[in-house]
């Protein structure tokens, strides 16, 4: 018998005992304390130097001494300054301004930019002096893009560096990878969920610590003098998911909070605010700041208690807790400890910064910024766009010119967007709000704007409605695509490569009440589209875990990559109430059909179905799943939308078996799971009565 | 109110295959396979691993039950096998340094069973079928044949390369096996990537540029596989290196053939032709002695076959015709998502002490149907021109046999997909196989592939007979015969006279025989050209949107959409803009297919 013949019996020993004992986990922890080398694969050679005549998507041509846009990066270029091309060398002074989608100006980009409203300001102050600015923002940069840009754009000798970031920054998810496995679980050992969020943040500043001295060491050589610009959120209107708290250290815990929630609530329906931050303050007690829910109902307390420092105070607790959250998508953020690291850091070597949640504060008037200057989350109004710019020109001219000027004097020479630029922006902010689930307030809001800036815009408004509507991939849309050639850059990147395909039902109403504000017809046209493209008597058969059918937010969807529980096929309940809806010409009964099943209930418990707010039947759970059919008469049904409320028992709560798994996940390289989950549905469809099975086209 | 909780009638055997290429999933209800489906049809991605979720729910769909309604899930492969011959590979002398790492990764990786469980929520029964097992099953099971000798011939499995069985009514006993690293499949693959072409998918490449060459190389590659006694042989590991590098073949071959491998893309010489001739006389002698040996053994008329070598059709043929066994049966999915049918069979015995009640496999049209109504109304919301044939089957069979003997190339959509890699007339490209151009053009315009892929037959099962040396039925265009037609057939007669036949019957596929039959009626030729419906790259369309997307990317001249007809004249402007711009694979998912120079064992 060969060596590798006699390999072979110690490889089946081998797989035995690893497959059987279930020893794989012994093999991990053997890797976590480096008595197993994971990395003897030979390590491929580093990349050539990064400034190789290339900066992002540019790329050096000697023959005109111009970096131009690389056509082999050209699905990249749209989130990018639409420049072909940057000359080499340049008479003037330049400033370098890099950034994420903020410093885009993005849903103005590239009609109007920060970049062209910085270069106008300085134009203005300094005259034939005026350096220009090159414009190196790109939409989804992470820390990692700003590092290399910065490294790369040095190829063309700025003189001043400004970098606007911190937006991207906090996906904190990258640091379950293997290195920090067991520091992390020993955190959660520790102090559960808030040690891992401790430790995340304490890798994280010392990330951000990281950047900005290479940054500064990097401008050091040739003195060049460095900006940062920290961007503010919008605090006051902007709302994350709802979120009940993830697993708390003790048994008890859970239940004691869910039970607190539900007393502040009543308390703060009645109006006694303060009795609810009483109540508040217990639940901070128990999640430590790391639930939003918490913070935002005290945040809700202290603004009716007119104590505008507090309610700013929990409206950060609240952004801030999204830290945590790796099981939903939140939208991009400064938050505290970025905010406080880039201060500090940029004092300490030496570089300049301009504070946006100052700058806002002052030139509005009011403590926390709000729709006046934000888009969304964090993108700005042109207002905003000409009040940062406006800042950082300020400080440019007296840190590098010696100029001084007020902030005023600096905006009168700041541009503002044309009517049909801000009627797109406002109209691409109102979709982007609702896809981020945002209230319909809000949403409204963006489409008044819009309308109120062009009324053309109404018809955009009416083509987005069919879109969504249809089932079809836009480019199917024989409207829409004639549209195409006439509608601004911005609009045909953003609606017309619309990917969110969902039923958008606040974002229509919005459209249609806008439109109807205007005398345009929009709601019956809605109807009909709806009626026609989604009744179940039209139709056949909806698959209600459609990513199309059961959420709208971004934040909250299931069943799509890289959205909610990528782990997992099939949906899970991470509220007490589940909610889908579904259309229906009430012309005949309706079938539904749910597998579903229930986390670690007490036998006997059942969850309860609600159609159109009426309680309709009581589904037997188990804890594996199961199938039921339930005939729903006609008579129930409304035309049009219909609602659909799974309400699940209260399950189990135990926390400390959870937090063991959750520990396994950490060890396993997993994202963990930290939020309990009420119920499980692998299958919910509505159909005709007497539909066979049929598949969706598309 | 009306509720019921489905009470559980009926006995549900789910079969599941991924992991390594080619995900899949199917169902057996009662005993009845009702549906089976590749991931990647939903997904894309071609040899789409992931878990199949979309092709589960799908089957769960159309067989009508709950996920609680499964008595059972069976995975193709044994994992403690598998990871056993993980562990060797990173363990010999000179293993490859990077498979040498990963087995750490493997050690430490989620079992199969634990992937099902934590992706479906699933508590269930899982049943683990060998490897060779749920191949040999796929074939035997669904044969039609009450006893059978069995051979599987792949890869790898997870020891297993080449298995020799013996099927007896309910029980399929496998007798004797082949270990890794001697492998057939190995074998072929190797002089495959030393042709340039990508392995797991390149081979039918080269069994398509084979007729091309002469055998002029044969003594040289008999020296890469020594015969042993009975089933086994051996390969000479002086030219393989597979086991030591992230290459398949060794200096030592590139010396022995005396030329350089050929540089993916490049121009395909004589030399590489008659390598691929000599490859595929090599591995066909080989079959046939061990097709005899497993005849020695068991002494049946029937012979069952599967395992991706079995997707060679020109070795099947001459199995067929020059080996022992009268009958013959290749699972059409010969591949690894056709194990998943195995997987199924065997949990099925297993469980519940009796064969399947499917015994044989009439025809592989196990995917998803799209119905003309809700088609008609999509059609009707994007503006775009189409003709409406509704309640009119002969005159759409009559207007498309009528294109099709003007020389249009038809893109096909009809009915439920196949299961398999073959196109057999649900979603096919079919043109005139008469037409001398035919082949090039669909090669470069259609398909956009390499000029010397032959393209293959569909045939009126009646008329089989006086076109082509076949002996029985071809359903499933899985064997190759001699052309012995009075008819002049370019485009899909091979440069050697053979062709790869599907024969059409009309109890299996009505409409498509019915569009046999009429163009026979215009032209005298019972025939036409089939080829699978997609572009270089993409797997076969699957929904009417995929069809579409193909359709006008191909520049198809005409598309028959179930009982709809749309022009590439009446494409609108922005639809081919729009398309033109399209990857062929999508961008952002994962291409986690294998697809790369080197066969990949994890």
């Amino acid at each position: 018998m060969s060596c590798n013949d006699s390999m072979k019996l110690l490889s089946d020993e081998i797989a035995a005992k690893v497959y059987r004992e279930q020893q794989g986990d012994f093999v991990k922890l053997l890797r976590y304390s480096k008595l197993v080398n994971v990395d003897a694969a030979p390590q491929l050679p580093q990349p050539a130097c990064e400034n190789d005549g290339r900066i992002g998507v540019w790329t050096l041509d000697a023959k005109v001494d111009a970096f131009v846009r690389d056509s082999a990066t050209s699905p990249d270029w749209l989130y990018w300054a639409q420049i072909p091309s940057i000359p080499a060398t340049s008479k003037r002074k330049r400033i370098l301004l890099l950034g994420e989608s903020v410093t885009r100006g993005m849903l103005y980009d590239p009609a109007y930019t920060p970049a062209q409203v910085l270069e106008h300001i300085l134009g203005g102050a300094l005259g034939d002096g005026a350096p220009e600015v090159l414009d190196l923002a790109r939409t989804n940069a992470s820390m990692e893009t700003v590092r290399q840009l910065a490294q790369q754009a040095e190829q063309l000798k700025p003189e001043v560096a400004v970098i606007f970031a911190g937006n991207n920054w906090s996906a904190l998810s990258s640091y379950f990878n293997g290195e920090h496995t067991w520091a992390l679980m020993d955190s959660l050992r520790r102090e559960g969920i808030h040690g891992v969020r401790q430790k995340l943040e304490e890798l994280f500043a010392s990330d951000i610590e990281k950047l900005i001295d290479e940054v500064a060491e990097l401008y050091a050589k040739r003195d060049v003098p460095v900006f940062w610009v920290i961007p503010e959120f919008n605090l006051k209107g902007w709302r994350d998911p709802e979120v009940y708290v993830h697993w708390l250290n003790s048994p008890g815990d859970n239940q004691l909070w869910l039970a607190l929630r539900s007393e502040a609530e009543k308390k703060m329906e009645k109006g006694d605010f303060q009795g609810a931050a009483t109540v508040c303050e217990q639940m901070l007690a128990l999640d430590k700041g790391d639930c939003a829910t918490t913070a935002y109902f005290l945040s809700v307390c202290y603004e009716a208690l007119r104590r505008p420092d507090l309610q700013r105070h929990y409206l950060e607790m609240a952004r801030d807790a999204s830290i945590v959250d790796f099981t939903r998508t939140y939208s991009p953020r400064i938050t505290t400890l970025v905010e406080k690291v880039l201060r500090s850091k940029a004092v300490e070597v030496g570089h300049q910064w301009v504070d946006l949640k100052q700058v806002f504060s002052l030139a509005t008037g009011k403590e926390i910024a709000d729709s006046e200057v934000f888009l969304d989350y964090c993108h700005m109004t042109s207002k905003g766009i000409r009040l940062s710019m406006g800042a950082l020109g300020k400080q440019v001219l007296e840190r590098v010119y010696n100029k001084s000027a007020t902030l005023d004097e600096l905006l009168e020479n700041a541009p503002w967007p044309s009517d049909a630029d801000e009627a797109d922006a406002n109209l691409l902010a109102a979709i982007h709000n609702a896809h981020w689930g945002q209230d319909y307030q809000t949403v409204r809001h963006y489409c008044d704007r819009a309308a109120e800036k062009s009324p053309e815009i109404l018809e955009l408004m009416g083509i987005t409605a069919e879109i969504q509507c249809q089932r079809l991939p836009i480019w199917m849309n024989a409207r829409a695509m004639d549209l195409l050639e006439k509608v601004s850059p911005q609009v045909r990147r953003h609606l017309f490569s619309l990917e969110v395909k969902c039923l958008d039902l606040l974002l229509l109403d919005a459209f249609s009440d806008c439109s109807a504000a205007y005398g345009v017809e929009l709601a019956s046209r809605l109807s009909e589209l709806r009626l026609a493209e989604h009744s179940v008597e039209q139709i056949g058969k909806v698959d209600l875990l459609d990513p199309y059918y059961h959420s709208t937010s971004l934040s909250t969807r299931q069943f799509l990559e890289n959205g909610v529980n990528q782990r997992n096929d099939f949906f899970k309940a991470y509220e007490p109430v589940s909610r889908f809806r579904f259309i229906s010409q009430t012309d005949s009964d309706c079938m539904l059909s749910i597998t579903l099943k229930s986390i670690n209930t007490a036998p006997g418990v059942s969850a309860k179905l609600q159609i159109n707010g009426e309680l309709f039947a009581q589904l037997p759970l188990g804890d594996t799943w199961r199938t039921h059919e339930i005939r729903v008469p006609a008579g129930l049904l409304r035309s049009g939308f219909n609602r659909l409320e799974v309400a699940w028992p209260v399950p189990m709560l135990d926390a400390p078996r959870e937090l063991d798994r959750i520990g396994r996940d950490i060890r396993d390289n997993a994202v963990p799971e930290i939020y309990p989950v009420f119920g499980h549905i692998y299958a919910f469809e509505a159909r005709r009565a007497n539909h066979a099975s049929l598949t969706t086209i598309f | 109110m009306s509720i019921s909780t489905l009470s559980k009638p009926s006995r549900v055997v789910i079969g599941l295959s991924f992991g390594y290429h080619d995900s899949a999933a199917c169902v057996l209800k009662d005993g009845m396979l009702l549906a089976a489906v590749q991931e990647e049809r939903f997904s894309r991605v071609k040899n789409d691993k992931s878990f199949p979720r979309k092709s589960l729910r799908y089957c769960l769909s159309q067989a009508g039950v709950g996920l609680d309604q499964v008595d059972c899930i069976a995975y193709y492969e044994e994992p403690e096998k598998k990871l056993s011959r993980q562990i060797w590979m990173g363990s010999i002398d000179g293993a490859d340094p990077v498979r040498r790492a990963d087995v750490t990764k493997h050690l430490c990786a989620e079992s199969p069973q634990q992937t099902i469980r934590e992706v479906l929520g699933y508590q269930g029964p899982i049943e683990i079928v060998d490897h060779h097992l749920s191949h040999a099953a796929s074939a035997y099971y669904f044969s039609g044949f009450d006893e059978a000798a069995v051979l599987t011939v792949d890869g790898v499995g997870e020891w297993a390369t080449t298995s020799y069985s013996r099927g007896q009514g309910k029980d399929l006993t496998l007798f004797e096996e082949v270990s890794f690293p001697d492998s057939l499949g190995l074998f072929y693959s190797t002089i495959t990537s030393f042709l340039g072409f990508k392995v797991n998918s390149g081979e039918y490449k080269v069994m398509g540029l084979a007729p091309y060459g002469k055998e002029i190389y044969v003594d040289k590659l008999r020296q890469l596989v020594e015969m042993g006694d009975k089933g086994q042989y051996r390969l000479n590991m002086r030219y393989f290196d597979f086991l030591r590098t992230s290459r398949m073949y060794s200096d030592a071959l590139i010396e022995l053939m005396g030329i350089a491998p050929r540089v993916p893309e490049s121009d395909i010489t004589q030399t590489h032709q008659d390598i691929a001739k000599s490859l595929q006389v090599v591995l066909e002698d080989i079959l046939l002695q061990k097709v005899r040996y497993l005849h020695e053994q068991v002494p049946s008329k029937n012979l069952c076959m599967a395992g991706g070598v079995a997707l060679n059709c020109v070795a099947n043929g001459k199995i067929l015709r020059e080996g022992p066994f009268e009958n013959l049966f290749v699972q059409p999915a010969a591949g690894d998502a056709g194990s998943a049918l195995g997987a199924a069979a065997v949990a099925w015995v297993r469980r519940f002490d009796e064969r399947p009640a499917q015994r044989d496999m009439l025809h592989a049209y196990l995917g998803p149907s799209y119905a003309a109504d809700d088609i008609a109304r999509t059609l009707q919301s994007t503006g775009v021109q189409f003709d409406d044939y509704r309640g009119r089957e002969s005159e759409l069979i009559q207007f498309t046999a009528r294109e099709l003997a003007k020389g249009k190339v038809i893109g096909w959509h009809q009915g439920r997909m196949e299961f398999g890699p073959r196109a057999l007339g649900a979603r096919s490209i079919l043109a005139d196989p008469r037409d001398a151009q035919m082949r090039e053009k669909i090669n470069a315009l259609v398909k956009m592939r390499e000029a010397f892929r032959p393209f293959a037959p569909a045939v009126m099962a009646e008329a089989a007979g006086s076109h082509f040396a076949l002996s029985s039925p071809s359903p499933f265009m899985l064997q190759t015969c001699d052309v012995e037609s009075l008819l002049d057939l370019p485009a899909i007669t091979h440069v050697d006279n053979s062709a790869r036949v599907q024969t059409v019957d009309a109890a299996v596929n009505p409409r498509f025989h019915a569009l046999l039959a009429e163009f026979a009626q215009l032209t005298d030729c019972p025939i036409l050209l089939n080829t699978s419906f997609n572009v270089r790259g993409e797997p076969v369309v699957c929904t009417p949107l995929d069809t579409i997307i193909c359709f006008v990317r191909a520049k198809i001249d005409f598309l028959i959409l179930e009982d709809f007809v749309i022009r590439q004249s009446d494409v609108p402007d922005m639809w081919q803009g729009r398309i033109s711009s399209m990857p062929v694979v999508p961008r952002k998912k994962d291409a986690r297919a294998i697809g790369h120079a080197v066969y990949t064992f994890f």
